[in-house]
């Protein structure tokens, strides 16, 4: 375990791990809102459970079941709990390069979410994440509120905002352990325009504050180049490193303000199709600039049965002090990174999802292709992945 | 981005149809969903690509298919 965290920086995907669950706990809402514009009641009881499974040519794979209720309380109170865990073996280059062995790590997070109203007449929902690894705790709080705007015009609003802390911490060393804070604030709009098409646009604004660089990461310095190990030593590493004049700590700025603009577009193509477009483009403090656009067509044969195929490119651009070599530790203030997600990346995804229902019960399945292109990236210039998600949901 | 959030607006402004009642069987539809994946899979996709790119998502209320992310490829 000790070579496994050692290898598996905890801290980026920690950071997010909390708000991400708060997607979750506030899915309920968003969904409420979403049906808002069709008048349609949510269902009185809902479950779900479904286990997506990933796996790239960077050699990690990732198996992520997830089990949600949710159902109404009383006319005007609803409640979901969701739970998820992430199985993740790993011998990326972010592994291998640091340790002998991949990682085999567990992840467990935990939703709950309580609401008040009515999509209608307004609609407000209370949601708690508590995220937990085995060198990591976060726990995250929000609030949400969804409105009807203008039932003549269909203009619906939702705002929310959050706040999440996380503890990072090391499995090698017991006494380390640092904070961080993440708040967020958001708010769309969704507007009707037509009997056959709507749009929304939001808007989010995000501050992470505190420890956001690795406990574990650390950084070659000098004009250093490297291979991959071809010999039988069994306790070599999977690379060797020739130039390297100094190896540091990784260090990231302790704030970063974030800000996102989206949109969603939908558009009835008959009686059976409709076409989707969604896009958003992104700025934070760090001088990451990024930007993503997806199409996607939907076959509704009939009532509940749904086909999608769609697509997706996302491109963004590195933080200020991204490097591909640093040749001092000095050059960007102090700040040093090896995190390929702060450099230059494009991404490109197609996938096809399916629902088909029986009865209560709605199966889903969803195939997912992604290319990933590191352009900056010494060990690794590109990488595939996919992900397979099968799911079943009962309504009544 | 200025560019894309006065597209945004323009777009968001136009046009003052209202539609009545019985004119919105279409957008109750299931292929009118804004957050086709909402509740299903979206949001599981939506942890991973948080995590493989730096891009920031917004949690439901701005986009069901995205979720704010710290940039990381530890997935």
């Amino acid at each position: 375990m000790r070579s496994t965290s050692l290898a598996h920086p905890p801290h980026h995907h920690r950071p997010f791990i909390g708000l991400v669950g708060l997607a979750a706990t506030l899915s309920c809402a968003t969904a409420l809102a979403s049906v808002t514009h069709a008048q349609t009641p949510p269902p009185s009881f809902r479950a779900s459970g479904r286990v997506e499974t990933y796996r790239d040519t960077d050699a990690t794979e990732v198996v992520r079941p997830r089990v949600s209720v949710e159902g109404a309380l009383s006319d005007r109170w609803r409640a979901s709990g969701t739970y998820m865990a992430d199985v993740v073996t790993s011998a990326s280059i972010d592994v291998v390069t640091r340790a002998t062995q991949a990682v085999h790590e567990v992840r467990h997070e935990a939703m709950a979410s309580a609401s008040h109203g009515t999509p209608a007449t307004g609609l407000t929902t209370l949601g708690y994440t508590l995220g937990r690894e085995p060198d990591y705790q976060s726990n995250a709080g929000s609030v949400t509120h969804a409105r009807n705007l203008d039932e003549a015009r269909l203009w619906y609003l939702v705002v929310q905002s959050s706040v999440a802390h996380g503890r990072v911490g090391t499995v090698a060393d017991q006494s380390f352990e640092r904070s961080m804070w993440s708040t967020n604030a958001s708010a769309s709009i969704t507007r009707v325009l037509s009997a056959t098409s709507l749009v929304r646009v939001g808007l989010e604004l995000s501050n992470v504050h505190g420890f956001q660089s690795s406990a574990y990461r650390t950084v070659r310095i000098g004009d250093w180049s490297a291979y991959r190990y071809a010999g039988d030593d069994p306790d070599a590493g999977a690379w060797v490193f020739v130039g390297v004049t100094e190896t540091v700590r990784e260090r990231h700025p302790t704030e970063r303000l974030r800000g996102r603009i989206a949109f969603d577009f939908l558009h009835a193509l008959g009686d059976h199709f409709a076409l989707a477009l969604n896009g958003a483009v992104y700025a934070d403090s760090w001088q990451m600039r990024a930007a993503e656009i997806g199409p996607e067509l939907r076959w509704e044969p009939a009532t509940a049965w749904l086909f999608r195929l769609g697509a997706r490119t996302y491109a963004q651009s590195s933080t200020w002090f991204f490097r591909r070599r640093y040749e001092n530790t000095t050059e960007t203030r102090g700040y040093l990174t090896d995190d390929k997600e702060l450099g230059p990346m494009r991404t490109y995804t197609i996938h096809v999802a399916a629902q088909v229902p029986m009865g209560p019960v709605r199966f889903d399945a969803r195939v997912e292709g992604n290319f990933y292109r590191y352009p900056e990236l010494s060990l690794l210039h590109h990488k595939e992945a996919l992900v397979f998600t099968l799911g079943m949901t009962y309504r009544r | 981005m200025k560019t894309f959030a006065l597209t945004l607006i323009v777009l968001l402004a136009s046009g003052c149809a209202t539609v009545a009642p019985w004119e919105r069987g279409t957008l109750a539809s299931g292929r009118m969903q804004l957050d086709a994946d909402a509740d299903e899979t979206s949001m599981i996709g939506s942890r991973r690509r948080a995590r493989e790119e730096g891009i920031i998502g917004a949690t439901g209320a701005t986009s069901g298919s995205s979720a704010s992310g710290g940039g990381c490829g530890c997935h």
